[in-house]
């Protein structure tokens, strides 16, 4: 029971990270020279998450748009007026096994914690001349 | 006999503590989720530029529009419903309470100093919005007392990208 309280600090710290991850990616993504999430802000975000101890192999990024373009094409940008959404998801990695001895059944192994996020995109394409 | 009576004595008083711990931490994460989300939704209806106005050379928001979109954003970020309350998978157990938009308009003279019931004082260059919603905590465990925050969100039409 006393080990039961640093699991679940450890499984809300993790929580709020990934919060904090989708919604600095959401403001990257969203500001007007952008639109769109590259691949290496992603790995950037992996990374940064990797040094608060994920495995960034377990970490899953599901990025998609309200017109349904995908929103990880730097070619294409999500255009003002469309959002961009986002969803970081990490596996509970068995932080809650240990409520079993006091007769607390663990979610499941594909359960996962998330964070998620919707921001409008302010991208314009500026034509020059 | 009496360091065990004294371990059964400090066992549920440290169980204790370590649970409203955890719930305080867990407030301060539903508090910064749903300031977000305030956020998120307030940047999505300063985007919603009046179109006729636009073509006279005046900017300003399409209050309707901007009321779409504005909840529209609140109840995909917040996960909640249309009558604002908690849908399922929300972080939130309770209806959102006092729910107030105010839209400037360019009528205003600028700098326009917005002087709010909860005692804040907002200036905005451009017409804006401003949001407040009162959030209350869905607490894990019953031994908190109940917690809500007046979470307020403002923002003003956002400019163009420079050349």
């Amino acid at each position: 029971m006393m080990f039961s309280g640093i699991y679940t600090h450890v499984l809300l710290s993790r929580q709020v990270l990934l919060q904090q991850e989708v919604n600095y990616l959401l403001e990257v993504a969203t500001q007007a020279r952008y639109g769109y999430m590259s691949s290496a802000l992603i790995s950037e975000s992996k990374s940064r998450l990797a040094s608060h101890g994920l495995e960034d192999g377990k970490l899953i990024y599901l990025i998609s748009s309200t017109s349904g373009q995908s929103a990880v094409d730097a070619s294409h940008p999500i255009p003002r007026g469309e959002g961009i959404i986002l969803k970081i998801s990490y596996p509970f990695d068995g932080l809650l096994d240990i409520n079993q001895l006091v007769g607390i059944k663990p979610p499941s192994s594909e359960a996962r914690i998330n964070g998620f996020g919707q921001r409008m995109s302010e991208y314009i394409a500026v034509h020059e001349g | 006999m009496s360091k065990l009576m004294m371990v059964i004595l400090i066992l549920p008083v440290l169980f204790i503590l370590q649970v409203i711990q955890q719930d305080l931490e867990h407030a301060s994460h539903v508090y910064f989720r749903s300031k977000h989300g305030l956020n998120h939704a307030v940047q999505a209806a300063v985007q919603q530029i009046d179109t006729n106005l636009l073509s006279d050379g005046i900017i300003d928001l399409d209050a309707v529009l901007a009321e779409q979109v504005l909840k529209n954003y609140l109840m995909v970020n917040l996960k909640v419903d249309s009558q604002l309350i908690p849908t399922a998978g929300s972080f939130l157990r309770d209806p959102i309470q006092r729910y107030r938009v105010i839209y400037i308009d360019h009528l205003r003279t600028f700098p326009y100093e917005l002087n709010t019931e909860l005692g804040d004082i907002i200036q905005f260059q451009r017409p804006g919005v401003y949001l407040e919603c009162q959030i209350q905590y869905p607490r894990l465990y019953g031994l908190l007392p109940p917690i809500k925050w007046d979470i307020r969100s403002a923002g003003q039409v956002v400019p163009l990208p420079p050349r």
